[in-house]
């Protein structure tokens, strides 16, 4: 995907990206001062796209939709977003997302938000109709979101076009938010209904246009033959995928009847991680920890980390597992521990409690604790939880009583 | 630990007692009241209560016969020492030393902790504790008096050291059944199990009941945060729908403006029609009305000439009627002529009458007058002849000189007093009779003669010859004075009157009051035979009226007289009865006449009023003769200038016609056009659709409105619910929601945990119970031995690890039979062979004895049992226990004592 340049006609050259998202509360982070570096990297991340925009001479910028978080943002941030792309001298096509629909009840139609277009941002085209609009030499077909679940696609439009009733020499970009064919958002996006907002690009006559510029799928994506989702510019979950890619724009020359050029360019700021570790022995510990530098490096507060854990620890590798977390959650701007690791005493830790000799009636539980946990089938996990729990408590009693005695025996 | 000896001093009746024990069986012998519980409680005390100690157990110990404090000697062996201890006690200054043979000496409190550590108690009890805790010392090995019955294990476990004996079972068996470690945690256990829940659930404000709490408030809040984020939704959904509405509405407005655009073009196109069928009407019309006027002049003409014939034949009737008239008036004039003759000569008839019978009542007058004029005389001269009588009367009464009525009765009321007096002074009188006397009696110087009697009526002097004179006074004395006063003035007054009517005595005056009263009778006879309010005027005047009358009559007949002959003839003037007949014949005539007359003059009204009626009727016809005249006229002179303005008839049909010619070729005209009333349904329709039209319209605005009104409520609902951004809301609550459900699990989770090692702790625990009991029992059969006649025959007791001891029930002939339900025997047996077994058990604790004392525990045994049961001492003695047996009968035991203490 490198840039042809025709040197006799000049190629229209677009700024492709989609999902912004701008003011994504991160309510799931509880401190505000974490949580607001978040919600700051999104308009920041606008800010380095606007500037490569800028950069790589662009002649327009399309938003494919979710420019906003919802419709209930902020004022300020709304105007400050405004007053960033108002500072570009291209226009900025936009089309409402189903985050940001163009409905009765959605941003767009906020008064407010009206009146800082006006003002701030002239050079914004909101595309509301779903009717051909030329800018910037090129022929955009925009499928605007109406509501947050349209249940007609967005682009049915399209099915029945006379495309020739087109320009035949401008470049034809499809501008559109939604999923296509099952494959889209809904995934990860709750707020999405199942079947709304599809896209059947498939119906359509595809060399009667050039680009199919998509939104909605917050990781880089294509979808041949000519559409493409740019991704978030700046990643707002974990990556479900290992090769997930996001946090990039894509620069777009179109040219009409010939096949699209298209170069993904990095916004991102912060990293977002999704680790799955099973946990057996203390080697294990020491290699997520590994893992965890090659992933961070010895960066602080510019990472989110997921770790979906697994296995099974003895009580001694299972609390350096508790210290490694800890200090992780410290130097992570996020960290989210899903899944369970088991907590059992190690043969040797149980050995402590067994071989003591003065608790018979101890040893004696303690011993038949072992032997139930060995015998109950792996899927009961709670009675599993319920022993592994106890004969931990047990352990942990005992060591007390222990430390008691000897700071007893001490004095 | 072993008795040896002991010294009591002082102690009841005990003032000094020594003796010694024997490490085997000992029997201590007496008859009641030689001491043997005293002996027993001494030693007992001297074991367990500081000699501190104050109150009833001391007091107990006190001596009623021997001074000094109580004191107790005792030497044992314990811990492979013989110790001699020495109680003093003496309240609070009691002394208590313990000497190790060939060791120093403890006194005090040091002596009495040693002790407890030797007999393996807490404590040397002090006087608060003694009631409660001084019973349950060593009562699972000394059976004091009375108490052989008692259910030892039903009364708790310091009552039979429990933790001993766990301990000593825990050390004689195999493997080791619970140490301290598994105690505390147990405990631990206990009080975070206890800490978390309660027998009803989970204790309010533990930690796992606040993460339960606090996960009710999350799951709340993001139900609240939820349905705050879909009621947003469905407001912008609405809002949406809303929109959609108006779009689809506002689009309807285009449609409605073509609409509206031919609807115009169309009323255009009728107006043009409309004014091109008016510029032919407006032709039309002054051609239909000239049409209409000819018609009209046409249609006058022939009226008027029908009209005209008419009144012509009117006047032919009208004039023929007045002919008819004419006619019939002259006859009835005649016959007015005729009634009106009749009527005359009726009339003069009448007038004749009426001036004889005029002459006629004159006459009739004159006769009456005349004889009233002679009646007059006759009363005249009877009225004269009255008032002589009269007059003569009147006379004879002035004459009579007689006193009026009430006069004479006053004066005969007088002359009656007068009477009276005279009677009363005669009877008040002294009636002097002389009536013989040869001397001279002289009555008031009057001599009396004898047999004449003298009435003295005042006081009187009576002279009887020269010497004899009296004074006599009468009886009535004063009042006889009055009297003769009265009489005097009577007497005058009488005569005063008599003199007045000159006359001599009463009887006179009353004679002429009698002719008076004559004469006045007779005068009112006579007045009453006088003529009614006649007098001699009266009828003077009525015969000059009458003679008056009487002059004028006769003038009037003089002036007639002529006429009264004429008109009566052959009458006799004087003659009163043919005057009047007459009279009467005159009148009747009169009446027959009136009546005809009556009669005629009504015919003549009827007839005249005929002629008047005619009369009318022809004047009317008359009237109407001339009116038919005039209009006839008239009508001529309407026609001839109708002709003369508009021509003839003819004329006037030839101008119509052609008339009739140019409106058809206009009409003709006008139906091209199409009719009118397709025109104006047209029209109709037109406004019709119109009025549809802006019924859409306004039905269109109304719902744009009613849109609007219900959009800026949703936007307003809208704006106050993103506000609160509800995502970002349900976002957090989510998060929290999480938190909480994960704190909840694993403090619940661990809750659990507790709980469950809690129970596995207890299991665990009742499971060594029979560790503990079973041995015990078995023991205890050992020693019941003898007494279980049946090989399946044994003794059972339950252990738990919160009761202790307890349920001891022996088994026999299979059937279990609770301590209880015994007979008081078997519990005395079944108590002894206990505490040897509980005695066996704890001795290896105490070098291998331990003392096992029976105060009277065996009074319920029967002879036979009595054996078995001094068999199972001696196997306890055998065993290696001590055994301290005192009884009062010492008999029984004898054979099987080592040595025996009497007491006396």
């Amino acid at each position: 995907m490198i840039k042809s340049p025709l040197p006799s006609i000049p190629v229209p050259r677009l700024l492709h990206t989609a999902d912004w998202q701008i003011g994504k509360p991160y309510r799931w982070i509880e401190e505000p001062e974490r949580r607001s570096r978040l919600q700051r990297a999104r308009v920041e991340a606008v800010e380095r796209l606007l500037e490569a925009a800028d950069a790589h001479n662009v002649d327009a910028v399309l938003v494919a939709g979710d420019l906003f978080d919802s419709n209930t943002i902020d004022t300020a941030l709304a105007m400050e977003v405004l007053e960033l792309i108002g500072t570009l001298s291209i226009p900025v096509v936009v089309i409402p997302g189903n985050h940001d629909h163009g409905g009765a009840g959605g941003i767009w139609r906020r008064s407010d938000v009206q009146q800082e277009l006006r003002q701030r941002a002239t050079n914004l085209h909101l595309l509301l109709e779903a009717t051909p609009v030329q800018i910037a030499g090129i022929t955009l077909l925009p499928c605007p979101l109406r509501r947050q679940h349209e249940s007609v696609s967005p682009g049915a439009w399209l099915d029945t076009l006379d495309w020739d009733s087109l320009d035949s020499k401008l470049p034809r970009v499809v501008l559109a938010h939604g999923s296509i064919q099952g494959f889209g958002a809904r995934d990860y996006d709750r707020s999405t209904e199942a079947g709304a907002n599809q896209l059947r690009p498939n119906s359509w006559d595809h060399n009667a246009y050039d680009y199919l510029a998509l939104g909605d799928w917050h990781a880089l994506k294509e979808v041949p033959p000519k559409g493409w989702y740019p991704g978030t510019p700046e990643p707002d979950r974990f990556p479900s995928q290992a090769n997930d890619q996001r946090g990039q724009v894509l620069l777009v020359d179109v040219k009409r009847g010939q096949p699209a050029t298209v170069e993904p360019i990095s916004t991102a700021k912060f990293r977002w991680h999704n680790e799955r570790v099973q946990l057996r022995t203390a080697h294990d510990l020491e290699l997520l920890q590994e893992r965890i530098v090659s992933l961070t490096g010895r960066r602080v507060g510019k990472d989110l980390l997921r770790l979906e854990l697994d296995g099974q620890l003895g009580l001694e590798a299972h609390q350096q597992l508790q210290h490694l977390l800890q200090k992780l959650e410290t130097r992570l701007l996020h960290l989210r521990v899903r899944g369970h690791c088991h907590r059992r005493p190690e043969p040797s830790e149980l050995g402590a409690l067994l071989e003591r000799g003065d608790a018979p009636l101890m040893e004696r539980i303690a011993r038949q604790l072992q032997q139930q946990l060995d015998q109950t089938p792996a899927e009961q996990t709670e009675h599993i939880a319920l022993l592994e729990t106890s004969l931990c408590e047990l352990h942990r009693l005992c060591q007390a009583a222990a430390d008691a005695q000897a700071l007893e025996d001490a004095a | 630990m072993k008795l040896l000896n002991c010294r009591l001093t002082s102690i009841r009746r005990h003032r000094e007692l020594e003796l010694n024990f024997h490490p085997g069986l000992t029997l201590i012998t007496g008859a009641n009241e030689s001491g043997k519980s005293s002996l027993v409680e001494a030693l007992h005390r001297t074991l367990f209560l500081r000699s501190t100690a104050t109150g009833a157990p001391v007091q107990r110990l006190r001596s009623l016969q021997h001074s000094g404090h109580p004191q107790v000697d005792l030497g044992f062996d314990a811990r492979g020492h013989q110790w001699l201890l020495q109680k003093r006690f003496s309240g609070q200054s009691g002394t208590t030393s313990l000497h190790r043979q060939g060791d120093s000496t403890l006194l005090g409190s040091e002596a009495e902790e040693h002790l407890a550590e030797l007999l393996g108690v807490d404590e040397i009890i002090g006087s608060r504790q003694a009631n409660r805790v001084l019973p349950s010392r060593w009562a699972h090995l000394w059976v004091m008096q009375g108490e052989a019955g008692r259910d030892l294990l039903a009364l708790g476990g310091e009552h039979y050291d429990l933790s001993g004996l766990i301990h000593q079972l825990e050390q004689q068996a195999d493997a080791a059944l619970q140490s301290p470690l598994d105690q505390h945690l147990h405990d631990q256990l206990e009080q975070l199990v206890n800490s978390s829940l309660t027998s009803r659930g989970v204790r309010t404000q533990s930690r796992l009941w606040q993460c339960e709490q606090t996960l009710q408030e999350r799951r709340l809040q993001l139900e609240t945060a939820e349905s705050e984020r879909e009621r947003f939704e469905q407001a912008s959904a609405e809002l949406d729908a809303l929109d959609d509405e108006r779009r689809r509405l506002e689009q309807q407005i285009p449609h409605l403006e073509t609409t509206r655009l031919r609807l115009q073009e169309q009323r255009r196109n009728h107006h043009q029609e409309q004014s091109a069928r008016t510029a032919l009407e407006q032709q039309l019309s002054p051609l239909n009305q000239q049409h209409q006027h000819l018609q009209l002049m046409q249609r006058r003409l022939q009226q008027s000439e029908q009209q005209l014939n008419q009144k012509r034949d009117q006047l032919t009737q009208l004039e023929s009627k007045l002919t008819r008239l004419q006619r019939e008036q002259t006859q009835l004039q005649v016959a007015v002529q005729e009634q009106q003759q009749q009527r005359d000569q009726q009339e003069a008839e009448r007038s004749s009458l009426e001036q004889r019978g005029h002459q006629l009542r004159r006459l009739q007058e004159q006769l009456q007058l005349q004889e009233r004029l002679k009646e007059l005389e006759r009363e005249q001269l009877q009225l004269q002849r009255w008032t002589q009588q009269r007059d003569q009367i009147t006379q004879a009464l002035k004459e009579l000189q007689a006193p009026t009525a009430e006069q004479l009765q006053q004066l005969q009321k007088q002359q009656r007093e007068l009477e009276a007096l005279s009677i009363r002074r005669d009877a008040m009188a002294s009636v002097v009779t002389l009536e013989a006397s040869d001397q001279e009696v002289l009555l008031n110087d009057t001599p009396l003669v004898p047999g004449a009697p003298q009435r003295e009526s005042s006081t009187f002097h009576l002279a009887i010859g020269k010497g004899v004179k009296l004074r006599i006074q009468p009886g009535g004395g004063e009042g006889l004075e009055a009297i003769n006063r009265d009489q005097q003035r009577l007497q005058q007054s009488l005569q005063s009157a008599f003199a007045t009517w000159d006359v001599t005595s009463l009887g006179v005056l009353e004679n002429r009051c009698q002719q008076r009263a004559e004469l006045l009778t007779r005068r009112s006879l006579l007045d009453q035979q006088q003529p009614d309010g006649k007098t001699i005027g009266s009828l003077n005047d009525q015969r000059n009226d009458i003679n008056e009358r009487l002059k004028a009559l006769e003038q009037e007949l003089t002036n007639d007289g002529n006429q009264t002959n004429e008109v009566i003839p052959n009458l006799n003037l004087e003659d009163r009865n043919a005057i009047q007949q007459a009279l009467e014949g005159c009148r009747s005539r009169y009446r027959l006449l009136h009546e005809q007359g009556l009669a005629i003059r009504q015919r003549l009204t009827t007839v005249e009023q005929q002629l008047a009626q005619h009369n009318q009727q022809h004047q009317a016809l008359q009237v109407q003769r001339e009116g038919l005249l005039a209009e006839s006229r008239g009508l001529e002179q309407q026609r001839q200038t109708l002709i003369d303005d508009q021509g003839d008839a003819d004329a006037l049909a030839g101008r119509i016609k052609e008339m009739d010619g140019q409106r058809a070729a206009l009409q003709q005209q006008l139906q091209t056009l199409g009719s009118k009333a397709d025109s104006e349904k047209k029209a109709l329709g037109l406004e019709q659709q119109e009025k549809e039209l802006q019924q859409t319209e306004r039905s269109l605005q109304e719902q744009l409105q009613s849109l609007s009104a219900r959009r800026g409520g949703l936007l307003e609902r809208c704006s106050s619910l993103s506000s609160k951004n509800p995502y970002a809301q349900a976002e957090e609550a989510r998060n929290l929601l999480e938190q909480a459900e994960v704190n909840q699990r694993n403090e619940s989770l661990q809750v659990r945990a507790h709980q469950h090692l809690l129970q596995l702790f207890e299991t665990a625990r009742s499971d060594l119970s029979s560790r503990y009991s079973e041995p015990l029992s078995a023991n205890i059969a050992k020693f019941l031995a003898p007494l279980l006649a049946q090989p399946g025959d044994s003794c059972r007791l339950q252990y738990s690890a919160k009761q202790g001891l307890g349920d001891l029930t022996l088994q026999r002939d299979g059937l279990p039979l609770p301590f209880a339900s015994l007979s008081g025997g078997m519990k005395e047996q079944l108590n002894a062979a206990l505490r040897l077994a509980l005695a066996d058990t704890l001795r290896s604790g105490h070098d291998g004895c331990l003392p096992v004392v029976f105060d009277d525990a065996f009074t319920n045994s029967d002879p036979e049992r009595l054996k078995l049961v001094q068999a199972m001492l001696r196997h306890a003695v055998d065993q290696g226990l001590q055994v301290v047996v005192l009884s009062c009968d010492g008999e029984d035991y004898r054979s099987i004592a080592d040595a025996v203490v009497t007491l006396s």
